[in-house]
């Protein structure tokens, strides 16, 4: 199943099963159906409950805190997560502060969905992935949708509990197919799941067993399956074999499945799409390093694309951004 | 009009009935004793920071007591306030938990939040208040538009004040609330300053004009009579009670207390005017002055045991 | 083997279409040569040969190509042309069945030794690694493993634990002493397998060992590995394991003063001297050359070089590595799992799990002109 119509899905079992859910975003309601048509269908099946809004991305965030202070399960839409900045008042200084301002009188658990990422060429303001700005807000879990988890289960996981969670999804995710663990396996690798006491799921997948493989990979969203699409081209090809770690949940991290790679690998390369300097390989690096002192047979290696605007240009976007060529040369670099 | 009866008094959260008054008080009593209990906390708050026994940051309300008695008149169990930075009115309007908000100001664990939240972030039964200007506009809205969804009678107060309209979320929100008929009350407090600077160095155009833009009615008043202001606010929550958008109240008054600690460098005989307009004394000089010294004293030793209680907690 | 792309600057197109090939399929061509015409959607390209060689081509006239994917290659030679195309058919059909899975370099690993992979592995990605392994286990399987020697009349018979040059040693110490026969010799490397050491049989791994011991087909074991302070420990454990006792192998040149006492499985090699009053523990490797002074106390599992020598009351714990000419001071300690450089003077204790790593390096090799 393709990933926009598992998520559309997984938005579908959540109306029809919780009446408390309201949907909010640009453009979500029929026949449009959002910017990404992952919310199509939506709006005709439970009217009044899809809302399409205008353009005033603050204004959506600040509504979704007001129905979740009521009781209410709102899931914001933001078209593009460049406009997270948009929201950013409203995300930091009211929705993730409610709860534990008011001493936990109150729970406003709101849950943003923002279609992000690079690699088609949308320009500057259309092609980022912000989500580094949000990791380590308290009281805020950011979650990045991959083709390895299923929305339908991240989704409920969310559902039942109580705090608010930005969900980033990579839109060069959405027309590709998902895939879930099955049997101990995706495709022809070994896959294991493991599930955070919240319900939040990190899968590891490894050509080999793991005490054969020689080196950890963790990403998440659309960097998650470039490396596995490279982590089986060269387990097959060159015998360079490497444990893929993807956790759904990046901030705040479930440790134990990475720790469990990395202490018997003892590399570790983190990659992430959002720009370099001060990100998640960062914040990775320093609790690995930190955790595994002494044990580590290389520093922790952390790859983001440049610094710099994501320019329009099929070709200038590709020689800065963590395309796949990239990839492989960081994974090449941790595997020797 | 207002009649000076015997009135079903609101549901008031608990409460001394000293301070919050007392079902089948005259109104005129009432509304001047609920005043007079929010003027002399502010103050007796005031003269605890200077006497060093509380410490942190507060907004007090004085001289804008009115505006908070005379809405929260008309408010229910239904109904929810989200106020501001200035919100200790509201909050004692609305719940009467004066140990509450005392010890939470001194960040005692009794406090309402646990001490965590302090002056400007209060939460209670149908009260909340946060300390970020325009941000909590789109969250009233948004508890508006649960209440729209829950399908009751209910409706969303937010107090905002004249500065508040330099804030975009202000504006998108009105947008959104009018476009989708949310039961809002918007209530503007027009004190004339933001902090420090006056209205005229900030805002462009007419305050009225805002809503207008929006298709939002108005109700508005210049005065710090509490009647004149109570007979507005009936109008207006009718109004706002019809299920048919948004309403705004916009109360012109005067802020006779410093921003918030000392810091007012308004002109001094502009200050001086205003407290020739002080709500206090326009409205309890229509009370008999017997009942009224009754009234003050009753306030007095009321607030003063809650000091006592809150400063040996 | 050399890819050939596309020139191209044109920045929007994904694509272009190969319109016409100048040379021929597998043809000779010069460097610069122009072999053939694409056209995105901004122009006609002409894509000249880098090098030159002999080129296959990878699309065909009329294809749509990607411009990231290389439209021929360019061989040194005809022979490695063909070596080529003929590598990537027999790949291409082997991946086409749906065979057991594996890694490219497996494959090749696979068809070089001869092994099927469909005997390799069960469910999981076959590499070299397996398929060598399955190599050795054929060639092993099909070994007939010898039996020990019967030994002599009145001598113990020892079974040695390594096949490499320690057991060399060690037979020729036993031959000299005369205080046992070697009769067996067992190594986990299955290549050495019926091979023989100075007419002393290998037969076979540690699990052949124990089922030998239990035929009664020994009376003791040496550990017969001079390098490997761990595996000397390691072995000791698992023989302790299984009840095989050990046996001690020295050398009758070495002069051992009367009260000295020995445990068991320890190997002493020419000229080495214990003097009065020194104990020595079990399973330690000692070179030729080796001075114990007197009241010296070695441990167990250690491993030592030529010509190394202690003074008065010295101690040597655990799995101690002493390299070759190393002097000890007298009343100096080394403690567990101590290593020391060649050559080291020591004149001071080292604790246990440290090293002794010499700074000053005395002797250079150059090369002769």
């Amino acid at each position: 199943m393709i990933a926009a119509r598992a998520i559309g899905d997984a938005l579908r079992a959540a109306l029809d099963e919780d009446n408390r859910v309201i949907l909010l975003g640009e453009d979500l309601v029929d026949p449009y159906g959002g910017a990404f048509k992952v919310t199509r269908g939506l709006s005709t099946d439970f009217p009044g409950r899809v809302r399409s809004t205008p353009i005033s991305e603050g204004t959506i965030a600040g509504l979704s805190a007001g129905l979740a202070l009521s009781g209410y399960r709102p899931i914001a839409e933001i078209m593009f997560g460049d406009f997270l900045t948009l929201c950013f008042d409203q995300i930091v200084n009211h929705i993730a502060k409610y709860e534990a301002m008011y001493n936990g009188k109150v729970t406003c658990p709101v849950i943003i969905r923002t279609p992000s990422g690079g690699g088609r060429g949308y320009g500057p303001t259309h092609s980022q992935s912000l989500e580094k700005h949000f990791l380590g807000v308290p009281h805020l879990r950011v979650v990045a949708g991959s083709l390895v988890h299923d929305p339908g289960s991240v989704l409920c996981a969310l559902l039942a509990q109580d705090s608010p969670a930005l969900i980033i999804e990579h839109k060069l995710l959405y027309p590709l197919h998902l895939m879930l663990p099955a049997s101990g396996r995706i495709g022809d690798d070994i896959a294991a799941e493991h599930v955070s006491p919240d319900g939040l799921p990190t899968v590891s997948i490894r050509p080999v067993p793991r005490e054969d493989c020689s080196f950890t990979v963790l990403a998440y969203g659309y960097q998650a399956e470039l490396a596995r699409r490279v982590l089986s081209r060269l387990a097959v090809e060159e015998e360079i074999f490497g444990e893929l770690v993807v956790p759904s949940q990046i901030s705040p991290l479930d440790w134990e499945p990475i720790h469990d790679s990395v202490s018997v690998t003892r590399r570790l390369l983190v990659i992430e799409e959002g720009a370099e300097g001060f990100t998640w390989g960062s914040e990775v690096a320093a609790h690995i390093s930190s955790h595994f002192f002494g044990e580590l047979r290389c520093p922790v290696a952390a790859a983001a694309s440049d610094p710099t605007v994501i320019p329009s240009s099929k070709a200038l976007e590709a020689e800065m951004l963590m395309t796949s060529e990239r990839v492989e040369q960081a994974i090449r670099k941790v595997a020797t | 009009m207002v009649a000076d009866t015997i009135s079903a008094a609101p549901v008031v959260l608990g409460g001394d009935v000293r301070l919050v008054g007392a079902p089948g008080e005259p109104r005129a009593e009432r509304l001047y004793r609920r005043m007079r209990f929010i003027r002399r906390f502010e103050e007796s708050l005031l003269e605890l920071f200077e006497r060093g026994l509380l410490n942190g940051t507060t907004h007090a309300c004085i001289g804008q007591e009115a505006d908070a008695v005379a809405i929260l008149e008309h408010l229910g169990d239904d109904d929810h306030v989200f106020s501001n930075h200035r919100c200790h009115g509201h909050f004692l309007a609305r719940t009467g938990d004066t140990l509450g908000l005392m010890a939470e100001i001194m960040g005692k664990p009794e406090g309402v939040c646990g001490g965590i939240g302090g002056s400007q972030h209060l939460c209670a039964p149908g009260f909340m208040s946060n300390g970020v200007q325009g941000g909590i506009v789109p969250n009233a809205a948004g508890i508006a538009l649960a209440k729209q969804l829950d399908g009751g009678a209910g409706v969303s107060v937010v107090f905002i004040g004249d500065g508040t309209l330099g804030e975009g979320a202000t504006y998108e929100t009105l947008n959104l609330a009018s476009l989708w008929k949310l039961p809002l009350v918007v209530v503007l407090e027009d004190n004339g300053w933001a902090q420090s600077t006056p209205s005229s160095a900030s805002l462009a155009g007419s305050i009225r004009d805002r809503f207008a833009a929006f298709g939002i009615p108005v109700f508005e008043i210049d005065s710090t009579d509490v009647e004149e202001i109570d007979a507005v606010a009936e109008r207006a929550l009718v109004q706002g009670r019809t299920q048919e958008g948004p309403v705004a109240i916009i109360i012109h008054t005067y802020r006779l207390c410093h921003h918030s600690k000392n810091d007012d460098n308004r002109p001094v005989d502009e200050v001086a005017a205003r407290w020739d307009l002080d709500p206090i004394e326009i409205h309890g000089r229509r009370l008999d002055p017997s009942a009224r010294a009754t009234i003050d004293t009753e306030v007095e030793s009321a607030l003063r045991g809650v000091i006592d209680r809150a400063l040996s907690l | 083997m050399k890819p050939v792309l596309v020139p191209t600057t044109d920045v929007n197109s994904d694509t272009g279409l190969l319109l016409t090939w100048h040379v021929g399929d597998r043809s000779q061509v010069e460097a610069g040569q122009i072999i053939a015409e694409i056209e995105t959607s901004k122009a006609i390209f002409d894509v000249p040969a880098p090098e030159t060689g002999f080129l296959l081509h990878a699309a065909r006239e009329g294809a749509e190509v990607r411009l990231s994917d290389p439209v021929a290659r360019l061989f040194a030679d005809a022979d490695a042309l063909e070596a080529y195309t003929e590598q990537e058919q027999r790949l291409r059909a082997e991946a086409a069945e749906s065979g057991p899975r594996a890694t490219e370099p497996a494959r090749r690993r696979a068809e070089e030794l001869g092994v099927d992979l469909a005997s390799v592995g069960g469910e999981s990605l076959i590499t070299v690694g397996m398929v060598e392994a399955a190599a050795a286990v054929a060639t092993t399987a099909t070994i007939e493993l010898p039996d020990p020697l019967s030994g002599v009349t009145g001598l113990p018979r020892i079974a040695l634990i390594g096949a490499g040059l320690g057991a060399t040693q060690v037979i020729e110490i036993l031959q000299a002493a005369e205080s046992g026969t070697a009769v067996a010799i067992a190594d986990d490397d299955a290549s050495r397998w019926a091979a023989g050491v100075m007419g002393v049989p290998v037969v076979g791994g540690f699990e052949r060992l124990v089922t030998l011991f239990g035929k009664d087909a020994f009376d003791a074991a040496i550990i017969a590995i001079g390098t490997s302070v761990s595996a000397r420990a390691r072995l000791r454990e698992a023989l302790a394991v299984n009840g095989i006792p050990l046996a001690n192998a020295i050398d009758p040149t070495a002069r051992v003063a009367a009260d000295v006492r020995f445990g068991t499985g320890n190997i002493v090699c020419a000229f080495c001297h214990f003097g009065v009053g020194t104990v020595v523990g079990d399973n330690n490797f000692l070179s030729a050359y080796n001075s114990y002074d007197h009241h010296n106390r070695l441990g167990s599992n250690i491993a030592t070089g030529p010509a190394c020598t202690t003074s008065g009351v010295v101690e040597l714990g655990d799995r101690v590595r002493l390299g070759t000419g190393i002097h000890i001071e007298p009343h100096v300690e080394l403690g567990d799992d101590v290593q020391v450089a060649s050559g080291s003077v020591i004149v001071a204790s080292v604790p246990a799990g440290h090293t002794v790593k010499r700074r000053a390096v005395t002797t250079v090799v150059v090369p002769q002109r």
